[in-house]
């Protein structure tokens, strides 16, 4: 039940680790934004992709995420895939004009297959920028960043600190949880509970066998933990200091700054229908956009490095 | 010094039954009372009565010459604390550092004295190269000494401990109990009200406190207790090994002193 590696935390002090988490979420969301935003010509699409890519992928080497945990968290993808090839072959997008190859009777259409490529790059880029995220930042600082977000909610009695308290909870229980259940389903296979074969109904019912006892118990922890934080002195109403300070250093002034800037470069190049071959804007951008990338990975050479020594 | 004072607690959790019926003891400054009794006789409901979980009858416990209400409900939790019996749930915070600065956040502790307080009190119970780590990768023992430290942390007069051993391996119960003796020895002036069924423990303590059903049916220091054993069958409690076969001995003649060691009672009666 350890095989969660999907979003887990990696320790390292990389400068990704040591940006502060809201800067980490904005960076993250303006980061989806540019990798979603659409392109007048396929061209356009597949450099910019390609671009984002190598930047992606860099930032994953800096953040020390295995490859291995990269493949993983794209396995989920493989169905997706194949999915949206299947639908986009057979209801090409409206402007498919040039016929790739034939199956039998059906046209396999360029168009098809770009659009196919461009739907699972973004998907790719998203899943492994999210990755990026929560194997650099701390669950716990995390929910802070979070909590800071909704700050201004609070306003309008959104109960922020309540919200980022229970998903930290939440959180923290999660491992805990997954050995409960994985105990329970060892406790009940014992008793002739067969979770992997059978009938759905039979299987069903091994299920609730699961389920139950796990909510029970769930219940129960959720009962003393409030006890014992009630009896610790903890009052969501009241103040309380902090021992976990979000610090927003140089470093997270310049990656906003980018990122941003990145951000905007590419609303602005979605926005002007600029032509790969009319247009001299695009090298300029694309110039930019290097620069930017080598300078992270720059900096996050110069940093491992001195990590290193 | 009397720090609490509990007169005539009656506690029912359906208005039906009485789980705590008329108890009545008080806490005195360095003391160490153990509770003993059998499930169900109210002692976990006697503890959560003390830190103001459950609510008391009115006028039923002071605490540091206050009455216990919701007034003064917070001075008081500041210098009570209570280890309950599960380790993973009180364990609040993701790591270690982070459960024990819980209890300062609480206490509205200063950011920039925290990381000190944090070291100090993990250090004392042998936690100190554990700080960084999450709960799943603590075994139970140490788990249950970080609550020792994030009480101790926050610096209180009386601890209660709710068969915080209990759910142990007996490396983990060996742990948590030098903890303890060591945290008394350093300060005499705690107080230490421990809920058990090991009577090892219990008679190790300056005061036991029998409860059944509800109501107190002994409270002595251990020594006069165990002159009783008769308190023992009624309240379903099981004497230690030792005390059984002392007795039974005693029954069959061979008249061996209590006190006497493991080794000095087999010297003595192969005799
Ligand atoms: N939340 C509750 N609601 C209703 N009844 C309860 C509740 N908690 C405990 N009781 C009942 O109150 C009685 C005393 O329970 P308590 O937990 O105080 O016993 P205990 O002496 O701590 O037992 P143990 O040795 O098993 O921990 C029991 O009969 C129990 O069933
Ligand atoms: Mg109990």
């Amino acid at each position: 039940m350890t095989n969660v590696s999907l979003g887990r935390y990696v320790p390292y002090n990389s400068f990704i680790h040591r940006m502060d988490a809201r800067n980490k979420i904005f960076c993250l969301i303006a980061l989806m934004v540019a990798v979603f935003i659409s392109y007048p010509t396929y061209e356009i699409t597949f450099i910019v992709g390609g671009a984002f890519a190598v930047f992606v992928f860099a930032l994953l080497m800096i953040s020390h995420v295995s490859v291995k945990d990269i493949f993983k968290s794209l396995r989920v993808l493989w169905f997706f895939i194949i999915v949206l090839l299947i639908i986009n072959i057979f209801i090409p997008p409206r402007d498919a004009s040039n016929v790739a190859f034939a199956m039998g009777s059906v046209n396999v259409y360029w168009e098809a297959i770009f659009q196919s490529l461009k739907i699972i790059l973004r998907l790719v880029l998203m899943i492994e920028l999210t990755m990026i995220l929560t194997a650099t930042t701390k669950p716990l600082d995390l929910t802070y960043g979070l909590e800071w977000y909704l700050t201004p909610l609070k306003l309008i009695k959104f109960p922020a600190h309540e919200v980022a308290m229970t998903i930290s909870i939440a959180l923290r229980f999660i491992p805990t949880l997954l050995d409960e259940t994985d105990r329970i389903m060892k406790a009940q296979s014992s008793r002739g509970v067969d979770f992997k074969h059978g009938k759905i109904s039979s299987r069903l019912k091994a299920i609730v066998s699961l389920i139950i006892p796990l909510f029970i118990s769930a219940f129960q922890r959720s009962e003393e933990l409030a006890d014992s934080m009630e009896a610790r002195g903890y009052d969501p109403k009241a103040k309380r200091t902090r021992y976990h300070i979000l610090r927003f250093s140089l470093n997270d002034l310049f990656t906003f700054l980018l990122v941003g800037a990145i951000m905007s470069g590419t609303i602005i190049l979605s926005h002007y229908e600029f032509n790969l071959q009319t247009q001299s804007f695009i090298p300029w951008y694309c110039l930019i956009l290097i620069c930017i990338f080598i300078y992270v990975i720059i900096v996050g050479i110069i940093d491992a490095t001195r990590r290193k020594a | 010094m009397k720090l609490i004072e509990v007169n005539n607690l009656v506690f029912s959790y359906d208005k039906k039954i009485n789980v705590v019926d008329g108890v009545s003891f008080s806490v005195e400054s360095g003391k160490y009372i153990s509770i003993i009794g059998h499930n169900g006789s109210g002692k976990s409901t006697i503890a959560k009565l003390l830190i103001g979980l459950l609510e008391a009858n009115k006028d039923s416990i002071k605490a540091f010459d206050m009455e216990l209400n919701a007034k003064n409900l917070r001075a008081i939790r500041q210098r009570v604390g209570i280890v309950f019996q599960n380790p993973d749930n009180q364990f609040v915070g993701s790591t270690v550092r982070d459960d024990i600065a819980f209890g300062l956040e609480n206490r509205q502790i200063p950011h920039d004295q925290m990381d000190d307080i944090i070291n100090k009190f993990a250090a004392k119970v042998n936690m100190l190269d554990f700080l960084d780590k999450e709960p799943e990768n603590l075994s139970g023992g140490q788990k249950q000494r970080v609550a020792i430290a994030g009480i101790l942390a926050m610096n209180p007069d009386v601890i209660i401990f709710d068969e915080a051993t209990s759910m142990l391996d007996p490396k983990g119960k060996r742990e948590v109990r030098e903890s303890i003796e060591l945290m008394r020895k350093e300060n005499p002036n705690l107080s230490i009200i421990s809920i058990t069924h090991d009577l090892e423990e219990a008679f190790s303590s300056d005061e036991v406190i029998v409860l059944q059903k509800g109501k107190i049916v002994a409270d002595d220091n251990p020594e006069n207790i165990l002159e009783k054993p008769g308190i023992f069958v009624e309240s379903g409690v099981d004497l230690p090994f030792k005390n059984k076969f002392l007795n039974l001995l005693s029954q069959a003649g061979i008249e061996i002193k209590n006190d006497e060691s493991l080794e000095r009672i087999v010297e003595e009666l192969c005799r």
